[in-house]
């Protein structure tokens, strides 16, 4: 069976091994049914993109039931914008989730919280405008009339104590599989668990509430060297690779740095393109946008582009 | 590989074939356990439906042969994670046309597996698009009035200021 393998941002809507190239027209069927699967963004640009798919997600439940707000309108969401796109979900929603949505506050989350007593999901990872507070009310609202909160994300808050993580504690779920998990860095496209209940702990190292990662390595040098039972901590305490998360050594950090300030290990380091003057990769995602892929094979960073220009003697 | 002499009849036997026919008449075998993924075969085969070819007027031959090694590769025993989403990311890195006719498929066929993975990598195009480029990329007529395109510009406001 011969592949087919086009780069889809690449190929042109017309291309003719489908069929013959046509006029615009309707939007295709199958469009209607990843609505449920945008993010808001993406929601609102196919809403304004023609009138069936403005109508479909207006008057489709089925999209708003799970609402995933983040880049560019974490930053532009407020409060009154908050209440307002979580009507659409008629009282049903099941997932909340906003990523660095600095502007929302304990008093639109609550009234969310309040006009929603299914959700099951509570993400407000970076919502710096959320008090710890503020989460144990809608967690405690959310939690009445037996519905049982499967997973919450509240990594980055401020004044997180062990207190509040511990009553929050209290009204996830736990199941056996996720009494067992111990989370690492490396898993989903995104970069983030699903498994955990709750996303962040205590470090046992500085006793801070912060995420806390196992290392990916069964045999790491820090468990070796060290006769630990594993390798456990914060991001502060334990520095780890951004790509592969297995732990870096703190006495390497400065060759471990990659040019966007992320940490790689040596195997992950050796891997990657490095600029021409200053030796040092970017990780993998900094590098999207900043390098052709099939470019030429050298590159000077952004950084060092400043000197080439001025024609500084290093 | 050895042939199990398995006595039992309610759990599927793995070397059972089920034929499956396309709207344009192609006949394709899949394996029992494989055809399991899909809640629509699964029913036909709990009624013992499935002993002729089950006709899918919706499918056609082109799109059924994927769906039938979409569903073998992912029935099959010990493949580990990392290695099927690295299959499964070839698997959609396909033509936009062509994987809207995964949706329909698997949609059609009940493969919640291959109705995420399929829509998921079509929300990917869509993510960051403007709706310009939306209607450009997935060739869909602007049909607003310049009214109604100012009203819902305007609904729309706190997200692009």
């Amino acid at each position: 069976m011969p592949k087919l393998s086009f780069d889809v941002d690449r190929a042109p809507p017309e291309d003719e091994t489908i069929g013959e190239p046509t006029e615009p027209g309707q939007p295709h069927e199958a469009l209607f049914l990843v609505l449920p699967y945008l993010s808001l963004s993406g929601l609102i640009a196919v809403g304004e993109a023609c009138t069936s798919l403005r109508d479909a997600a207006r008057d489709d439940v089925l999209p708003w039931l799970e609402l995933v707000v983040d880049d560019p309108l974490s930053r532009r969401l407020h409060d009154e914008n908050l209440i307002e796109i979580a009507s659409k979900a008629n009282g049903k929603l099941r997932t909340v989730g906003l990523f660095n949505c600095t502007k929302i506050t304990d008093g639109g989350l609550q009234s969310v919280t309040e006009k929603n007593p299914l959700i099951t999901k509570l993400y407000v990872p970076g919502c710096t405008g959320l008090t710890p507070e503020g989460v144990i009310n809608a967690v405690k609202t959310l939690s009445a009339n037996g519905n049982i909160l499967q997973s919450i994300k509240i990594n980055g808050l401020y004044n997180l104590q062990k207190q509040h993580l511990q009553v929050l504690q209290s009204y996830v779920q736990v199941n056996p599989e996720t009494l067992e998990h111990r989370c690492s860095t490396h898993f989903r496209r995104e970069g983030d668990c699903n498994v955990c209940p709750i996303d962040v702990e205590i470090c046992p190292k500085c006793n801070k509430v912060r995420k806390v990662l196992i290392c990916p390595i069964e045999t790491c040098v820090r468990k070796r060297d060290r006769r630990l039972g594993e390798c456990r901590g914060c991001g502060s305490c334990i520095p780890r690779c951004i790509e592969c998360g297995a732990c870096v050594e703190l006495d390497d950090l400065e060759e471990a740095e990659a040019i966007c300030a992320d940490i790689l290990c040596m195997s992950c380091w050796l891997q990657l393109p490095k600029c021409d003057f200053c030796n040092k990769p970017y990780c993998k995602r900094h590098a999207e946008g900043r390098l052709n892929p099939s470019g030429p094979r050298g590159f000077v960073c952004e950084l060092c582009t400043v000197y080439e220009e001025d024609d500084i003697d290093v | 590989m050895s042939s199990s002499s398995s006595s039992s009849s309610s759990p599927p036997c793995p070397k059972k074939m089920i034929t499956l026919k396309s709207s344009d008449g192609e006949t394709f075998e899949i394996e029992e356990i494989a055809a399991l993924q899909s809640k629509t075969l699964e029913n036909m085969i709990d009624e013992n439906c499935a002993s002729t070819p089950i006709p899918l007027p919706n499918v056609k031959g082109k799109i059924l042969a994927k769906v039938v090694e979409f569903c073998t590769k992912h029935a099959e025993a010990g493949a580990d994670a990392e290695t099927l989403r690295a299959w499964d990311a070839e698997f959609v890195g396909v033509e936009h046309a062509i994987v809207f006719d995964y949706i329909l498929a698997a949609n059609f066929l009940e493969i919640p597996t291959l109705l995420d993975l399929a829509c998921e990598s079509v929300a990917e195009m869509i993510k960051g698009k403007t709706p310009d480029e939306i209607r450009k990329f997935f060739n869909i007529n602007n049909a607003f009035s310049p009214e109604e395109e100012e009203d819902v510009r305007r609904q729309n406001q706190w997200a692009f200021e």
